[in-house]
């Protein structure tokens, strides 16, 4: 028996509105920390105590404060915080991380999937194997190793050993096995060598693997404490992370400037996001195979 | 695909040469460089320049950003610890020692003018410690030298007490009063359920334990005494002093308010706006005061400026402060937490020589003076404890906060030390239980014990280990016995 | 001649590989399989950054020290009630994922733009209104709500994936600073809505006091005293495991999730409505066991993840209190090895969780695969 088509229609018209209702609301409960950051950043701290969001008395000094372009009224001294600065090292290291990263993991992989030799699956498997190694247990003895390479305290310390990636090279292997082996044996009858193959064929295929590796690969070195916290000593080398921490240790109690300070500090990362957002959202496989 | 990896060598590079060109580095004039490990406080500025004034081939600066002993022992195993270990505090002092970080000072001291001779005595143990020597024998020796020295005792608002129509606390104040005056004090905010004034804040745990005639060790530094009867009685009053008399911000309490003001933040501001009656502490809390009293200096002018005709009486008030020594127990002596800021050298550093200078500094006259006038507690020097040296001209009427702070000097007591555990173990395992006891409203004295109990055992059984696994321990241990120390309370034959 | 030519291919071969592999291998070698090797020799001695305690090969001790360590099984049950909260985040996301698996966009562009600018103008009147009658913080969260149905009207669910990633990807220090905040007992947004809700509802309760509290949501069990349970209620466990729900509900395990509903063959529902199902009996029946795979997936990744975790907001928001009890494994390696600088110990706890890592991963896997079959 068919329904009327008009009685379908409303039914699903009803349904979907409720629906966008339910879905809005819920984004509407997501914002609301946010929301709340926004509004006591711009709170004076008398009002800081109160149950309400709006701030009765609007005062952008906050922001001001923290941005060290005027001195903090109670103490007349400007705040300890560079945050411009940490933006600039977050954005510095990660940077650096990705494009090695990228670099070396696409080569590593190039050589795993592309070239037949003797004793590659097991060296591969060795790379496997130490995936399922916490992160953790290699902290302490990295640190170990880069004081006796005496890079503690220095950019290269933060960015070196986090430029090798087993997951990364497991990642792209995996991509470049999805691309025919006709690609390079044309390439390889035309007389192109590894390099060239490399760099003009499997390259440009493997892009798009090799954009959601370096995406990642940002957010979570953007993102890094551990290492960062364990391996910084000059304030001039934090990054974002570390920068808040020592913030908040030293003003938690003043939550209007550590909001206006978390604020700022999220303002890279939600830029970044709406230039990503499409990528994010719609096209990443993270189980690191190929696209379906 | 090779134009974008060059495009991103370049982009790297670029950033690179920014990195490089922010980077600040110092200014090489042929002066040796030297780093101290402290907080910023606004007194060290002047400090630190009237060191590099007085000599001139030294170049001293502060690091603000790596004090807590952590990050000090971290980095210098990495090589690039401070010159000067800036917050040598008794919890530390052994496992600077023990991390091979401390340069021994007894040869050098007399003969440079900071010797031991120069401290009070409670400070004298605080900078020495008992170490087994090359040839076998265990001998005092001394390891650093306070910046500055702080003898604990009560500041309090006496706007908060005049408003509330109680007199001043006596000079000779027992537990019992100084609990019944702090519940006067204090005035509950009833729609928030915080007091909106508290009636006192920042009691010493120490303090505390001390009153009940407890401490952490024995005698000869073999037991944890932390499960008997005396100390099981400081907790449980402590316990009280949260929950029962709320006459000490919770945990939680304190998270209730948010304060106002960068550096020193938290009591000293809640004292200051009149939100705390009575708080412990040392001349370095002035520090905060003072900036708090030309502040309030400021807007009262203001005030009057904007309302010329009003009574004077509602004009906002200016701090005025008062001063009395810590409660003692009825039947026992008075006993406060003495405490120094010290500074150590960092035996690892090249510039070992050069930085006796600066503890020589520590010593001196124009020192002793900047730490006097600036009121950051007590110069190390006791040749420089003078109510006269004391007084800040610019600052009247603070004489009873000095003389305060210069009696309290005898009723200092630091903290017992093994030979065989350092006080960082023990305050690690302390600590678990006191934030226990203070995070839980309804602790019971069964509940207190049994946590003291287990925590003994935990360092006691840090102690056994500790003469198990290391040689030089067991030397140490084997020579405490021979003088007759209490032996330890594990059988050395079941640790492994 | 046939095998000196193959001969010659494959150490040509070698080279390119071993030119292509160098880079790669070293950095592996030294900093991936070295301090693998490094930690775990350091584990079986008494390493150390005190110069004054010789090194030592001391077997088994760290790892038989830990076994009676009370402290390390407290923050292992720590650690595993955190994980508590992992299947509800997946479940929560798997839902989201199938309501916003299909595009949710009306076909006519006109018509859209036409029911996006009606929501935009009620909600710029509704919150006018509002704000004007002196209530502004209704007002706010409304002109979120409202702002957030035009975007879905006028580009479909891919605007409301978008912001229900925000969270997830925002994620770090700031956020987790933002929520420390937000959980003060007396100021923070978490007790000033639910004092609202309370005062609304005529109910005389006491707040949590989150992040200062010991309490837990299983504190009526009778736990050993050691693990200092405070009684049943919300406490800063509660808390950390709302936060964490916040930033992984609509994170990449939505996204994963979406991706595998969509790969779902159409003619699977369309037999089912033949034969009479419901939506519910739909998406138990047919959704489900199709993403079977990617619910192992990601149940793989979060238990991994779960287990190494906490060291963050241990280190941000609560110190590891009150009393330990938001203490993880990971947070307890970081204070061993370098607050306390037992390194030897430290790495020993590291390799005990690696143990655990991954004989879970083990369980899931075998589990999973057979779970997996009899679905298929």
């Amino acid at each position: 028996m068919k329904k009327p088509p008009s009685k379908d229609l409303v039914r699903r018209g009803t349904g979907l509105s409720l629906k966008f209702l339910f879905v809005s609301v819920l984004c509407g409960i997501m914002f609301l920390p946010f929301i709340w950051m926004i509004c006591t950043a711009f709170k004076s701290s008398a009002e800081v105590e109160g149950a309400h969001f709006w701030p009765k008395l609007f005062s952008p000094d906050n922001i001001r404060i923290v941005l060290q372009m005027i001195p903090d009224p109670f103490t007349h001294e400007y705040v300890n915080l560079s945050l411009l600065r940490w933006i600039f090292n977050s954005f510095f290291v990660a940077s650096w991380v990705t494009a090695l990263q990228v670099f070396t993991s696409c080569m590593a992989a190039y050589a795993f999937s592309r070239i037949r030799w003797r004793g590659r699956d097991q060296v591969f498997l060795l790379y496997l194997a130490t995936m399922m190694i916490p992160a953790l247990v290699l902290t302490i003895p990295r640190f170990q190793i880069m004081v006796s390479l005496r890079l503690v305290n220095t950019y290269q310390g933060l960015i070196i050993p986090s430029a090798f990636s087993a997951f990364g090279t497991f990642m792209l292997r995996q991509f470049m096995l999805s691309i025919p082996q006709s690609y390079d044996e044309a390439a390889e009858i035309d007389g192109a060598g590894h390099l060239q193959i490399f760099l003009d064929v499997i390259m440009p295929l493997a892009r798009p693997g090799m954009i959601t590796l370096a995406i990642f690969t940002f957010l979570g070195n953007y993102r890094s404490l551990m290492w960062p916290l364990i391996m910084i000593k000059d304030a001039h080398l934090r990054t974002v992370p570390i920068g808040l921490l020592a913030f908040q240790g030293e003003y938690g109690t003043q939550v209007e400037l550590l909001m206006s300070a978390t604020l700022i500090c999220l303002i890279p990362l939600i830029m970044l996001f709406i230039i990503l957002q499409k990528q994010l959202v719609r096209g990443i496989n993270l189980s690191g195979g190929v696209k379906g | 695909m090779r134009y974008f990896w060059i495009g991103v060598a370049a982009v790297l590079a670029a950033m690179s040469l920014v990195a490089y060109r922010i980077t600040p580095r110092l200014a090489d004039d042929g002066r040796i460089p030297l780093v101290w490990t402290t907080d910023p406080n606004p007194q060290r500025e002047p400090q630190v320049a009237m060191f590099n004034e007085m000599y001139p081939h030294l170049q001293l600066r502060i690091d603000p950003d790596n004090t807590d002993s952590t990050r000090v022992t971290v980095q210098s195993s990495a090589g690039m610890g401070p010159d000067l270990i800036g917050r040598v505090y008794d919890a530390v002092i052994q496992s600077y020692h023990e991390a091979g970080l401390l340069m021994d000072l007894t040869d050098y001291a007399e003969d440079m003018g900071f010797g031991l001779d120069t401290l009070p005595e409670d400070i004298q143990q605080f900078v020495s410690l008992d170490v087994l020597m090359e040839d076998g024998t265990i001998q005092s020796r001394m390891f650093a030298y306070p910046a500055n020295m702080a003898q604990h005792f009560i500041f309090y608002n006496k706007n908060l007490f005049d408003r509330a129509g109680i007199p001043h606390p006596p000079d000779d104040m027992t537990w019992d009063e100084y609990i019944d005056i702090a519940q006067k004090l204090t005035v509950m905010d009833e729609v928030r359920g915080v007091p909106r004034v508290f009636g006192a804040g920042g009691a010493i745990v120490d303090t505390i334990i001390y009153a009940h005639g407890a401490e952490y060790l024995n005698e000869s530094g073999t037991r944890s005494t932390m499960d008997r009867p005396a100390f099981i009685d400081a907790m449980v009053f402590l316990h009280k002093l949260y929950y029962e008399y709320g006459v000490e911000p919770t945990p939680l309490q304190q998270a209730g308010i948010a304060s106002q003001g960068g550096w020193g933040a938290g009591y000293n501001n809640w004292f200051s706006e009149g939100r705390l009656g009575m708080i412990w502490g040392e001349r370095w809390r002035m520090i905060s005061f003072r900036r708090a009293i030309t502040e309030q200096k400021r807007a009262r002018e203001i005030w009057f400026a904007q309302n010329p005709d009003a009574d004077p009486d509602d004009a906002p008030e200016i701090l005025r402060i008062g001063a009395t020594q810590i409660p003692r127990m009825p039947d026992r002596p008075r006993y406060t937490t003495a405490h120094a800021r010290s500074v150590a050298i960092n035996d690892a550093n090249p510039h070992r020589k050069e930085a006796l200078y600066f503890l020589q500094y520590l010593a001196s006259e124009p020192y002793a003076k900047l730490i006097n006038q600036g009121s950051d507690s007590k110069p190390p020097n006791k040749k420089f404890h003078e109510l006269d040296l004391f007084i800040n001209p610019d600052w009247p009427g603070e004489e009873a906060v000095h003389a305060a702070s210069l009696e309290a000097v005898q009723y200092g007591r630091t903290r017992r030390r093994s030979m065989l555990v350092t006080n960082a173990t023990i305050n690690h395992i302390f600590e678990q239980v006191r934030s226990r006891i203070i995070a839980s409203p309804d602790m019971t004295r069964e509940m207190i014990a049994a946590e003291l109990e287990r925590a003994a055992d935990r360092v006691n059984l840090h102690i056994a280990r500790n003469i198990k696994r290391n040689p030089r321990v067991h030397t140490i241990y084997d020579a405490l016995l021979a003088q007759g120390a209490e032996p330890i309370v594990y059988n050395l034959e079941d640790i492994k | 001649m046939g095998m000196l030519w193959t001969g010659m291919r494959e150490r040509k071969h070698f080279k390119a590989a071993v030119g292509f592999l160098c880079l790669n291998i070293i950095g592996f070698l030294c900093f991936t399989l070295g301090p693998v090797l490094l930690s775990l020799y350091m584990s079986f001695t008494n390493w150390t950054l005190r110069r004054s305690v010789e090194l030592q090969w001391v077997g088994l001790r760290n790892y038989r020290e830990l076994l009676t360590d009370s402290n390390f099984w407290f923050f292992l049950y720590n650690t595993l009630y955190f994980m508590l909260a992992i299947p509800f985040t997946v479940c929560a996301s798997l839902l989201l994922a199938n309501m916003l698996v299909d595009s949710m966009q009306l076909k006519r562009r006109a018509l859209r733009v036409r029911i996006a600018s009606i929501i935009l103008a009620i909600g710029a009147l509704n919150c006018t209104f509002l704000f004007l009658v002196g209530r502004p913080d209704p007002a706010l969260i409304l002109a979120v709500i409202y702002a957030g149905a035009a975007a879905g009207v006028l580009w479909g669910s891919v605007s409301y994936r978008t912001m229900l990633y925000v969270p997830s990807f925002a994620s770090g220090v700031a956020t987790i600073i933002l929520w420390q905040q937000i959980f003060n007992p007396y100021h923070g947004m978490a007790n000033n809505i639910l004092g609202q809700v309370a005062q609304w509802l005529n109910l005389d309760v006491t707040l949590p006091t989150w992040l200062n509290s010991t309490k837990s949501l299983l504190g009526f069990l009778p736990l050993p005293e050691t693990f200092s349970s405070g009684g049943f209620g919300l406490g800063a466990r509660e808390a950390i495991m709302i936060m964490g729900f916040w930033m992984g509900i609509g994170g990449n395990n939505m996204i994963l999730y979406i991706a595998a509903i969509a790969n779902i063959p159409q003619d699977l529902y369309e037999a089912a409505e033949i034969d009479g199902a419901s939506g519910v009996g739909k998406f138990w029946h047919i959704t489900v066991p199709s993403v079977a795979p990617t619910t192992f997936f990601i149940a793989i990744m979060a238990t991994i993840g779960g287990l190494q975790g906490g060291f963050e907001f241990a280190r941000i928001m609560t110190q590891g209190g009150p009393a330990g009890t938001t203490t993880t494994l990971a947070y307890y390696i970081y204070t061993k090895g370098f607050v306390e600088q037992d390194l030897g110990y430290a790495a020993s706890v590291s390799w005990v969780l690696f143990a655990i890592v991954f004989s879970l991963t083990l369980v899931n896997w075998k589990y999973g695969n057979r779970k997996m079959e009899a679905a298929t």
